[in-house]
């Protein structure tokens, strides 16, 4: 228990909740956009972001913002040129030319070992107030901007191209996911480091998917979760000493595959109960 | 409970006949088509226009064509519906459903100018244009966005998202539009069943149903029925077959000889080009053929 007195304890407590209830819609609106390739340039992107921040001595996560933001307005702009999808090879470009500058600028300046380590690996014990401040605005935007656009939200995932035929300003809308995406995934390489910002977005996304249930009880579920795997990664890494990020995704992994049985078992069950006649 | 147009359906088609109960709902979900388009702006205009896909060679070239034709001479063949019907027929590949996006404004023209409901299709303004349309496209929404779990309700309310506002906040007439759409199609029993839990033909009836909840100027059908079995196809024809007696125009890219007649002229795509034909002596020419 006092651990949870010292003040990094209790900032990262706030930031895992935070991001644990809105970040994983994020995970809901990449899986059903098909934009993991795209979450991968982004995730490069904001990295070379945050080493630029580390070079210029302003806080990582503000260049790693700023930086997918405008991926984001490229993919968006990429994606509309391609009608429908996103452009594979132009993400790819992206990703490996922004990996090859950070790896450069890593050897060339004098970054300490640590914070571009901290930068792969993230560290939520190192947040300070102002980033948990940061955490918890985004994702109270996120929340209100899904809460308050739902039905546009919906509309573009399950079918972009019909909803904007129909006069709808799906493009808008998707620019808006978009971005929300990647401010999610800057905010995610400090809080879980580049490697593992899925650890928030996807895993409680995928374990609410799993259930099979309709758009608006995955969201809830993906929030539920979300939370639940934070926190329980995070005291798995207390309790076992272990470091944070991976603990978290351990969890989460197990609760994708437990929801994953949750559902065949419920399946097996009403098919077997399909098949007892009935007297 | 309103009967559906289906209920209505006989069990061999018969263009010939009109259900009289599909007519009346169908008058009662479009109360106005004249005021939409019939007999003022052409429902299509298209100058020199070539279409395709954005730095790829054009797939069609200088197509000219206005429909309903204006002059006398060209007058296209009667057919016993109410609205204006034009087909886009012809071989695949040949640019039929890319004319179709391109009136959508989901495609820009490549060259020349493309006026649906006497707006251009280029300009910023069409934007307003794209709300009186109703697209029902040929497959369910393709990739993960295809997976997402949503009531058939909920998809049919989509069509009336272009009259809402970016919040999409539903009034009680939207409602309304959308459960009278549904009672129309006979999906009621779905209505609240996940689209992916659907048939073929139950989701291009709920894709009918969202594209009726719109009240459109003009429907917009890409090859409707085309992935159905007969008995899918028979009960799309029906659906079709009553829109077409509304008094709403339709813009049908189709393979489908049944159809095809039900189409005061056809937009046919061959070599390149496309030109407009009389329906009917189309159908007479390719007798025995498939079109």
């Amino acid at each position: 228990m006092e651990l949870f007195q010292i003040p990094a304890f209790g900032r990262a407590i706030v930031a895992l909740f935070a991001c644990g209830l809105a970040f994983p819609l994020l995970g809901v609106y990449i899986l059903s956009l098909d934009l993991i390739p795209v979450r991968f340039g982004v995730m490069h992107l904001s990295l070379l972001g945050a080493t630029v921040g580390l070079i210029a001595g302003v806080d990582p996560m503000f260049f790693a913002i700023l930086f997918s933001v405008a991926a984001g307005f490229v993919v968006s702009g990429l994606s509309s040129r391609a009608s429908g999808g996103t452009s594979g090879g132009a993400m790819a470009l992206l990703m490996t030319s922004s990996l090859g500058i950070v790896f450069i600028l890593f050897y060339k300046t004098n970054i300490h070992a640590i914070e571009a380590f901290n930068l792969f690996w993230g560290n939520v014990l190192a947040l300070d107030r102002t980033e948990v401040c940061l955490v918890v605005i985004a994702s109270v935007l996120i929340l209100a901007g899904t809460l308050r656009f739902l039905r546009p939200i919906s509309a573009v995932l399950f079918d972009r191209e019909t909803a904007f035929a129909f006069g709808f300003p799906a493009t808008v809308v998707y620019t808006g996911i978009l971005v929300m995406v990647c401010v999610g995934i800057g905010l995610g390489i400090r809080i879980t480091g580049a490697l593992m910002v899925d650890a928030v977005t996807l895993l409680p996304a995928l374990a609410a998917q799993s259930l099979k249930k309709n758009f608006r009880p995955t969201m809830m579920l993906a929030s539920i979760f979300g939370v639940c795997i934070n926190m329980a990664g995070f005291a798995l890494a207390i309790v076992f000493d272990l470091p944070t990020s991976p603990a978290i995704i351990v969890v989460g992994t197990v609760a994708v595959l437990g929801c994953k049985l949750v559902f065949r078992m419920r399946k097996k069950t009403e098919r077997s109960s399909r098949r007892v006649p009935s007297v | 409970m309103a009967t559906s147009a289906l209920d209505n359906a006989n069990d061999t088609m018969d263009f010939g006949t009109t259900e009289k109960a599909a007519r009346n709902r169908s008058d009662a979900m479009n109360s106005n088509p004249d005021e939409a388009t019939h007999g003022r702006k052409p429902v299509l205009s298209a100058k020199e226009l070539s279409i395709g896909y954005r730095r790829a060679e054009p797939v069609v070239r200088d197509i000219c064509v206005e429909f309903p034709p204006s002059t006398e001479g060209t007058q296209p063949s009667r057919t016993n519906t109410k609205s204006t019907v034009l087909g886009f027929v012809g071989p695949n590949g040949a640019g039929k459903t890319t004319l179709l996006k391109t009136c959508l404004g989901l495609l820009p023209p490549i060259g020349g100018e493309l006026r649906i409901l006497g707006a251009d299709t280029r300009k910023a303004s069409f934007a307003k244009t794209r709300k009186k349309l109703a697209y029902i496209p040929q497959n369910r929404p393709e990739g993960s966005s295809g997976q997402l779990r949503i009531s058939v309700r909920e998809a049919v309310s989509f069509g009336r998202l272009g009259k809402c506002g970016l919040t999409g906040r539903l009034t009680h007439a939207d409602r309304e539009a959308v459960e009278t759409a549904i009672a129309y199609c006979g999906i009621e029993d779905l209505a609240d069943t996940a689209v992916q839990d659907l048939s073929g033909g139950q989701f291009q009836r709920v894709s009918i149903a969202r594209a009726m909840a719109a009240e459109p100027a003009l429907y917009l059908f890409d090859e409707p029925g085309s992935f159905l079995d007969q008995e899918g196809q028979t009960a799309m024809r029906t659906l079709i077959l009553s829109l077409a007696d509304s008094g709403i125009p339709l813009i049908l890219v189709t393979h489908d000889r049944a159809l095809i007649a039900l189409c005061h002229s056809l937009l046919f795509f061959e070599k390149g080009t496309a030109r407009l034909l009389d329906a009917a002596a189309f159908l007479a020419e390719t007798k025995g053929q498939e079109v």
